[in-house]
């Protein structure tokens, strides 16, 4: 997947990257976390972090996304627990709270790579880059964590 | 894995409200902590002290035991500098890495041949700094860079052995510049995801090969030392790839993107700040201004621009044929059209530049020069 390259400095082209992503990264986050405050803290943030550093950024779309999981999982951290909250009470119809309860139970890593990977669409050596670790390493926690959670699913099913 | 990735489909029923104007208002925190780099430092310290301890013992063996200087070895990261058959300048020496790619540097800096041997992908070549250059670091020389003297400079050359596969290789061959006669290491960049710092990047191709060169420079660090490190890649040698195996071959068989030319434009559009957006199949690159999404590519200039339906913009002829515009740079003809974003989420029309985006487009096509390869 290719980022987007934001005409480095703008403003405004941070701003249509908040336009265009925002709300898939948020809900990356409420997956990552199961948290919708935390998750839109974290956005929020990362955001704001990524405006202040103005011209700086080579790949807004990446370095967001990946500041934004990072805050989130500090935040988890603070909060005493690696494991997402499953919120309850979403105000719509039929919230994926199956998957969302599924992915709580894989570890950290498991869980950002599989989001990152078929929720975003990035490839295993940019979630390598964006979670500090090696492509060989996100290949092991995508082949382990799809494993668990079809297999979670598969029980929520049954 | 279609099926996952309608399994995470469901994420989309998930709605919030959510403002620009909630994070204009915030005041930023600190920067997100890595709690990777945490446990690197934790591990490269560790790896220290049992260096240091290894040290330590080897010395009261061998020197202090037989009441003589021990000659030891020379560490293996300066072990192959070789004799140059054309010398390097005065005071400097020769490494040459296993890959065929040798460079110049000073004397006392030091020079690692495999400086993060788990890195596969792109493959570091080398690492050279001014202060010492340990191994080690998953995706980056995280030792050598927390290591790095205030005053003092480190740079990593890494080869792309796999651009164009989409899985592996993030780039294409036109985001690599020809190798220039001098290097300037351009502005600071970053911070960089691996490297955890802010960097100078510069990516080009030589001999049908593609590297990557990230320097990095303590906070003290003299201008002077800038200059040297540049000199010192001006002295970078690369053995090539067979001909027939370099990207002029495919270029030759008629894949634009693959030519010299595609690597102008990307630097053209780069320098017009037109926002990329990858390229249309193998014959021109996309980008996009405000919300217009466009294609853009080259010809050779043999035929003329016509004669009606031209402006001036930035003093250079540009000319509207059909929906296209067309204008000369570099002994070239410039074409654009509209052409749609390959991004769903990303909300653009197709449309040309028009005002200030087109104008800062022809501009740097006058202003980057066009390498011959």
């Amino acid at each position: 997947m290719h980022d987007a390259r934001v005409s480095l400095g703008a403003e405004s082209d941070l701003e249509r990257l908040f336009e265009a992503e925002a709300k898939r990264i948020w809900r990356g986050l409420v997956a990552y976390t199961g948290d919708r405050e935390v998750a839109s803290d974290a956005m929020a943030e990362a955001f704001a972090q990524a405006l202040a550093r103005g011209d700086e950024l080579r790949s807004p779309q990446r370095w967001v996304w990946r500041s934004a999981f990072r805050i989130a999982a500090g935040e988890l951290k603070r909060r005493g627990r690696d494991q997402p909250m499953i919120e309850s009470g979403y105000e719509m119809p039929d919230p994926p709270l199956d998957l969302i309860g599924a992915l709580a139970k894989l570890s950290p890593k498991q869980r950002a790579a599989l989001i990152l990977r078929h929720y975003a669409g990035y490839s295993t050596g940019e979630i390598a880059q964006m979670l500090g670790s090696t492509a060989a390493t996100v290949r092991v926690h995508l082949s382990q964590g799809r494993r668990r959670l079809r297999r979670l699913m598969e029980g929520n099913r049954g | 894995m279609a099926d996952l990735d309608q399994l995470f489909e469901k994420l989309d029923r998930l709605d919030t409200a959510l403002s620009w104007q909630d994070v204009k208002r915030r005041q930023p925190g600190p920067p997100p902590s890595d709690p990777e780099r945490l446990r690197k430092i934790l591990i490269a310290a560790l790896a220290l002290a049992v260096a240091a301890a290894g040290i330590f013992l080897a010395l009261r063996a061998f020197v202090f035991a037989q009441g003589r200087p021990a000659s030891l070895p020379l560490p293996s990261a300066t072990s192959d500098v070789r004799p140059s058959p054309s010398p390097p300048p005065r005071g400097w020496v020769r490494h040459t890495d296993e890959a065929g790619v040798s460079i110049d540097t000073p004397a006392d800096w030091t020079f690692n041949n495999d400086p993060v041997p788990a890195l596969v992908e792109p493959a570091m070549l080398f690492a050279v700094g001014t202060g010492p250059v340990p191994t080690g670091g998953d995706c980056a020389p995280s030792p050598a860079i927390d290591g790095m003297p205030p005053d003092g400079a480190l740079f990593v050359l890494q080869e792309y052995g796999s651009v164009q596969v989409p899985e592996t290789g993030q780039h294409q061959p036109y985001e690599f510049r020809s190798r220039p006669d001098h290097f300037d290491l351009g502005p600071l960049l970053g911070p960089f995801e691996c490297f955890g710092v802010e960097a100078h990047d510069v990516l080009f191709q030589d001999g049908g090969r593609f590297f990557q060169v990230f320097a990095m420079f303590g906070p003290d660090a003299p201008d002077s030392l800038r200059q040297e490190v540049e000199q010192s890649l001006d002295t970078l040698s690369v053995d090539p790839r067979p001909e027939d195996a370099q990207p002029l071959a495919e270029c030759q068989a008629g894949k634009w993107t693959a030519c010299p030319e595609a690597a102008w434009v990307y630097q053209v559009i780069n320098e017009g700040q037109v926002s990329y957006l990858g390229h249309r199949g193998d014959e021109a690159i996309l980008g996009i201004v405000g919300k217009r999404s466009f294609a853009i590519w080259t010809t050779s200039s043999l035929e003329d621009l016509p004669s009606v339906g031209c402006s001036s913009v930035a003093d250079i002829r540009v000319c509207e044929v059909g929906d296209r515009l067309v204008w000369e740079a570099q002994g070239l003809l410039v074409w654009i059209e509209p052409a749609p974003s390959p991004y769903d989420s990303l909300r653009s029309t197709p449309g040309l530049p028009a005002g200030a985006g087109l104008e800062r487009l022809v501009r740097a096509s006058q202003r980057v020069r066009l390498a011959q390869p």
